[in-house]
């Protein structure tokens, strides 16, 4: 199975849109910010959205009261929607899949506030209905008009690969002619409590993703990415998308997609085909648990417009041959290796057009 | 929508308040007998009746495995037992793909009331949640090596997984999958949905005039698929054909003309090759609210008749959120084989806006077929069709 991706939109932490992640993706590395956090004796660093990225009366004037997490999925997907140049038209004949690790946790927690203040039989409907896993699949549909199949996936480790193959079956089965399909995280003070106590945080806010130790270092992020994927050629195509079977040897560059956020990852050290080309781009936006879909952005725009973007924090104790300079490459395939919490392993392989 | 692989289901298994398995299961449905009452899980101020799994599904020996997971597991094992225990074939793909919502949330009362009061809470809450995913926990309680998905569509969240489950199989993407739905009573949901106004003081009444809302239940329905040229030993039931499709309207209402669940059921029954007149009945979400039952009735008269056989069996089970859908599932699949449907308990007086009446006594069937549908908060609609094979 495999399909076109034809559009593509991201909210991150470097902004909203695709020339915001491209100029990240050339300018490399730069430190999150750091906030106090509740319980934690030390600023907590983070690669959050800035406010002004979720500023669209347009898109977002309808939701007045959604979510930041179903913000952030809506304003990613409206515009992988225009990127891949659909109208209303399209609507009825298209599916949407989201893939998120947490869902809408802040959401959750503000409902739990609504019991513990105010008891059983007070509490907000507004902030209930909001934190069901599908309030941003929701929203997107209202706002697009999506009359097809919809999807929430979630998982720790592997939600936006599980989407992308949700996604690719539909295409197959005929379900649709065309799946938005992405992910969506959102960090919230609650969640950075637990990121400062359970994951080593790096003080300079450096995370070193190519150490593939038992005890990985990563800054949090959040934000939003969609794609429109087409079981039909056009023109205009980033990539070919397809799951692979890892340990597949013949990509051009390999991401390792480490996020430091499933504990050890030595593994990685064993799968990363020996001198191959690798990569990891989760030091931009931060780790996430759907960060999966990130990395397919990079190898997206790296195919499309013929680059290898070098690997923001490129330093490795284990000699392995990481990207460090961004420049003109030919390339047919990117892989992107995930390793999940126990050792599984899943891969995705774009191709260029 | 192409023919491929026909997806045979060989095994069921079911938990809820109508029973821990298929034949206590289909003994209440019999006698069409119902037992909700006060929440007796957690505390609560919060007075209405909900339907509990009548046992203790916490063996010491499960640890700290979440009560939504014990119930699947319970449902599970009966529908690997049926299958006969495919899962110990290590040559085999198997899938696990299951729906929930209380399972994807970490809405732990105890871990946040500690964040509250002193910022510095005991983490194991948060450890336990991030090992506990519904679909990923179960494969590995079972050692199967396929695909995982734990699909969090709210109410439709069990059907839905059923339906991914279905295209795995015609993907080729694994030999069997095991997929339904399970959810547990919580306090959370509990406020939630009372907040909302549509949570019942009296024990539900599904698609009756009188009807004033749902009561909250528990369970898990599992259904065992396989993707077979020919047909297995002792299999007689096909899981046809699945369709989905959004209302695109609100967050939490459906949409007044129900144009997702229609598309839904036109989809369902297109991929199945099922014609209209071939369906013996229909197990309806039916969750007794004024808005559901309204919308839902209305869309099944239509494409149906107005005298089509119908029920919900919500009244015996509560609705069990994200494992309703898998139980309805399981429900449909043993009226199927059992060749009768039980009365729609708590149905007494037909709502002359609405355009169906259930049945109000236990009622044999003809007709090969049979569609379960669910509805779900974000304007998700679903249905499945199943097959009985002479």
């Amino acid at each position: 199975m495999d399909a076109r991706m034809t559009g593509m939109g991201i909210v991150c932490c470097r902004s909203r849109g695709l020339n915001a992640f491209e100029q990240a993706l050339r300018a490399g590395w730069v430190p999150p910010t750091f906030s106090e956090v509740p319980g934690i004796d030390r600023p907590v660093p983070a690669y959050t959205v800035p406010p002004e990225a979720l500023k669209d009366k347009t898109v977002l004037g309808p939701m007045r009261r959604a979510d930041r997490l179903s913000k952030m999925a809506v304003l990613a997907a409206t515009d992988a929607w225009r990127d891949a140049g659909m109208d209303r038209a399209d609507s009825s004949e298209v599916g949407l899949v989201v893939a998120s690790g947490l869902g809408p946790h802040v959401r959750t927690f503000e409902f739990l506030d609504g019991i513990l203040d105010f008891g059983d039989d007070s509490a907000s409907p507004t902030v209930f209905s909001h934190s069901v896993h599908n309030a941003a699949a929701s929203y997107i549909t209202t706002s697009l008009q999506i009359l097809g199949p919809v999807l929430t996936v979630t998982d720790f480790d592997f939600a936006f690969q599980q989407a992308l193959t949700a996604a690719l079956c539909w295409l197959e089965e005929g379900r649709c002619a065309r799946v938005l399909v992405g992910a969506a995280e959102e960090l919230g003070q609650v969640m950075l409590h637990v990121c400062a106590r359970m994951v080593d945080l790096p003080p300079d806010g450096r995370p070193k993703p190519f150490e593939f130790s038992d005890s990985p270092s990563t800054v949090p992020g959040e934000g939003a990415v969609f794609f429109v994927l087409s079981a039909e050629e056009s023109g205009e195509d980033y990539a070919a998308v397809s799951i692979g079977s890892p340990p597949a040897r013949d990509a051009d560059l390999w991401i390792m997609d480490a996020q430091g956020l499933s504990g050890t990852e030595e593994g990685y050290r064993e799968l990363a085909p020996a001198g191959a080309s690798l990569a990891n781009y989760s030091p931009l936006t931060g780790g996430m648990m759907s960060g999966t879909a990130f990395q397919c952005a990079a190898a997206a725009l790296s195919l499309r417009n013929g680059m290898r973007y070098a690997s923001p924090v490129p330093e490795n104790p284990h000699g392995l041959n990481v990207c460090r300079e961004t420049k003109p490459a030919e390339l047919e395939k990117i892989s992107c290796l995930k390793l999940g919490a126990s050792g599984e392993a899943a891969q995705i392989d774009l191709r260029r057009r | 929508m192409r023919p491929s692989r026909t997806v045979w289901i060989t095994g069921l298994g079911v938990v809820s308040a109508a029973g821990v398995d298929v034949p206590e299961t289909l003994s209440a449905f019999d006698q069409s007998s119902r037992n909700p009452s006060p929440v007796s899980l957690f505390e609560t101020a919060l007075a209405c009746p909900v339907f509990e799994v009548p046992l203790d599904p916490f063996p010491q020996e499960n640890g700290r495995w979440s009560r939504t997971f014990r119930l699947a597991m319970l449902a599970v094992e009966q529908a690997l037992k049926e299958a006969g225990e495919i899962h110990r074939d290590p040559g085999r793909r198997i899938g696990v793909c299951l729906g929930t919502t209380v399972a994807s949330q970490l809405n732990n009362m105890e871990f946040y009331r500690a964040y509250r009061r002193n910022a510095n809470p005991p983490l194991e809450p948060v450890r336990d949640f991030l090992k506990g995913n519904l679909a990923q926990n179960v494969a590995r309680s079972l050692g199967v090596r396929g695909p995982w998905a734990t699909i969090v569509n709210a109410c439709s969240s069990g059907a839905d997984a059923i339906g991914l489950g279905l295209d795995w199989l015609r993907a080729g993407l694994c030999d069997a999958v095991i997929a339904g739905g399970a959810d547990e009573m919580n306090r959370v949901p509990l406020c939630g949905f009372h907040s909302l106004g549509i949570v019942s003081d009296a024990p539900c009444a599904p698609f009756d005039l009188h009807r004033s809302g749902l009561n909250l239940g528990e369970g898990a329905g599992i259904l065992v698929l396989e993707a077979a040229s020919s047909r297995p030993e002792k299999a007689e039931l096909v899981l046809a054909g699945y369709g989905a499709a959004c209302d695109a309207h609100h967050l939490t209402a459906p949409h007044p003309e129900g144009r997702g669940l229609k598309r839904a059921i036109e989809a369902a029954m297109e991929f199945s090759q099922t014609s209209y007149d071939e369906v013996a009945f229909l197990n309806a979400h039916g969750t007794a609210t004024r808005d559901n039952d309204l919308v839902e009735g209305r869309v099944l008269a239509e494409l149906f008749g107005p005298g089509v056989v119908a029920l919900s069996t919500k009244g015996y089970t509560g609705h069990a959120l994200g494992g309703a859908g898998g139980m309805e599932a399981v429900f449909t699949a043993l009226a199927l084989r059992e060749g009768w449907v039980p009365a729609s308990v708590g149905f007494e007086t037909p709502d002359p806006d609405i355009g169906i009446r259930p049945l109000r006594r236990k009622t044999g069937i003809e007709g090969p077929a049979a569609v379960s549908t669910s509805l779900a908060f974000g304007g998700n609609n679903a249905a499945i069709v199943i097959r009985r094979v002479a």
